[in-house]
């Protein structure tokens, strides 16, 4: 199983997760919200991820001034809601989980390099203020409206700094939220305000920089070899060692062979040559 | 009121160029492609309507309905340094490291009641009084006006992710740098012969993650284990966990 992604919450008019639409189609769709019974889950948890990847799913906004392969996104959310888990999913089915909550999000992008990848939102304030690390900040809410936003931007230093101090008052801003929300829950119009905000996929339309670039690696390799891309593709399954090349996936061979060669092969000696050039670069 | 599925208080940096030609904000017209920055810090309410339009030029944005204040800012960055947050716009500008223009604009929120929230100009020069100005309108004035008033809807453009990502080139970079790190060759030297072809920041990166150090000045040799971990991934594609 691939993981939980905080997503972007907007839905579209046929009730698809929006920022997911351009990846899984009529697959982005959230796991139906179930009768709720007055029992509640939480969600108070942080998770690092790379910032392109949460750029990809709606949730960060945009930071134009450095590449983002070098930045990481963490998303804090502090939600209250109800879980949603498909007893038996389709073979099918890339949404298996939905958390359908409401609540705060605060996101933190730093340099990925400045800190440790699955540092602690404690750590990137720590590093923030004896490093002076330069950490963009943003808060989102999810389902809270105009009274809910005139609380934050009272208590929160919105356009401040991240660093010790700030994350001391929004881990008190965020637990004071938690008895609030849980209260406002009960109210019978809730369900309405419950949106989409984390999923689980079985598989990751996402793939890591590593496993990405493995599969140029592999498939270039094939090329410069003077494979076609059948005999390529034929590499992965077996002949080459127990485990090896286990991550790449078979459809984005393809296409990166196709983008290169115009064809399914075998290649001819330019695409040869720009092959054995991208893995020899001088 | 119902239709507000949430808020959003963010901060955005993006091109002079892209702010000008998705027109986020008026401060940024006629900017060409000058040296700077558009930053945008957000306090706006949300519905949930979303549309993306992606413009002939490939930038893209998302119209969305909702209320609140826009801080648009032009900063010209001279010495300064990519900013990430408001705050640290304004610690540059007052250090005289950069010069920006910020103007304040509504959503659904007519000139007059924008007038209200403000004891500073509309727009002008960002200096220590300025940002005070926009600190109390956005944490003091704009609650009470919230949680007093009747709320509308009005458009506005949120930049949107466009896929700038070139996966080919990071991928060819990661490979070089792995092929490095396999030969134990040091961060310093690898840099120093790196191929034109090659992104400098990727390399670090990939260093970062094998061997823990971002040192360009280091000229210690990755260690045996690393280099075997990247001799690993270079003939299976995978760190073998």
């Amino acid at each position: 199983m691939a993981g939980e992604f905080p997503i972007d919450p907007s839905l579209d008019e046929l009730g698809r997760i929006r920022a997911l639409v351009p990846l899984l189609g009529n697959a982005a769709r959230p796991v139906p919200l179930p009768a709720l019974d007055g029992a509640w889950d939480i969600d108070f948890d942080a998770r690092n991820r790379s910032s392109e990847v949460s750029a990809k799913l709606g949730v960060s906004a945009l930071l134009a001034t450095e590449s983002r392969v070098n930045r990481t996104t963490a998303i804090w959310d502090a939600l209250v809601g109800k879980r949603a888990i498909l007893d038996s999913p389709a073979p099918d089915t890339v949404i298996y989980e939905t958390f359908w909550g409401i609540g705060l999000r605060i996101l933190l992008t730093f340099r990925s390099t400045d800190v440790s990848l699955d540092a602690s939102i404690a750590v990137v304030a720590a590093t923030a203020e004896v490093h002076s690390l330069e950490v963009q900040y943003e808060i989102r809410s999810i389902g809270l409206g105009p009274r809910e936003l005139a609380f934050i931007l009272r208590r929160l230093p919105p356009l401040g700094r991240f660093d010790m101090t700030s994350y001391t008052v929004l881990e008190t801003a965020r637990q004071s939220l938690k008895e609030s929300l849980m209260t406002g829950l009960n109210d019978p119009n809730a369900a309405q305000r419950l949106r989409p905000a984390l999923i689980k996929m079985a598989a990751t339309p996402f793939t890591n920089e590593l496993d990405e670039a493995a599969e140029f690696r592999f498939t270039m390799q094939g090329i410069a070899a003077g494979l076609g891309l059948a005999a390529t593709l034929a590499r992965a399954s077996g002949n080459a060692g127990a485990g090896a090349w286990k991550s790449i996936r078979p459809k984005s061979v393809d296409k990166i062979y196709r983008d290169l060669v115009g064809g399914e092969g075998p290649p001819d000696s330019k695409a040869r040559t720009t092959a054995r050039q991208w893995l020899n670069p001088s | 009121m119902s239709e507000y599925v949430g808020f959003d208080l963010a901060f955005r940096s993006l091109s002079l160029e892209a702010a000008a030609e998705l027109r986020v904000s008026s401060i940024f017209e006629a900017t060409g492609s000058g040296k700077g920055l558009a930053l945008l810090f957000d306090a706006l309410l949300r519905t949930e309507y979303a549309e993306r339009i992606v413009l002939p030029s490939g930038f893209a944005y998302i119209k969305r309905k909702g209320t609140g204040l826009r801080v648009a800012m032009k900063m010209s960055t001279g010495n300064a340094k990519a900013a990430t947050s408001f705050a640290g716009v304004a610690a540059q500008t007052t250090l005289g490291m950069a010069t920006t223009n910020y103007k304040i604009e509504g959503v659904a929120l007519s000139e007059q009641v924008i007038g209200a929230l403000l004891d500073i100009p509309i727009s002008g020069q960002l200096s220590e009084q300025t940002f005070r100005g926009i600190q109390v309108a956005l944490s003091e004035r704009l609650p009470e006006y919230l949680e007093s008033n009747e709320i509308r809807l009005g458009e506005y453009s949120e930049p949107a992710s466009v896929d700038l990502d070139r996966p080919g080139e990071r991928a060819r970079s990661i490979n070089y740098a792995m092929s490095m790190i396999a030969r134990r060759t040091s961060l310093t030297a690898t840099l120093a012969n790196l191929p034109p072809t090659i992104s400098r920041e990727t390399v670090l990166v990939t260093y970062a993650r094998f061997t823990g150090s971002v040192d360009t000045g280091s000229k210690r040799r990755p260690s045996p284990t690393d280099a075997e971990a990247a001799n690993l991934w270079l003939s299976t594609g995978s760190l073998g966990t």
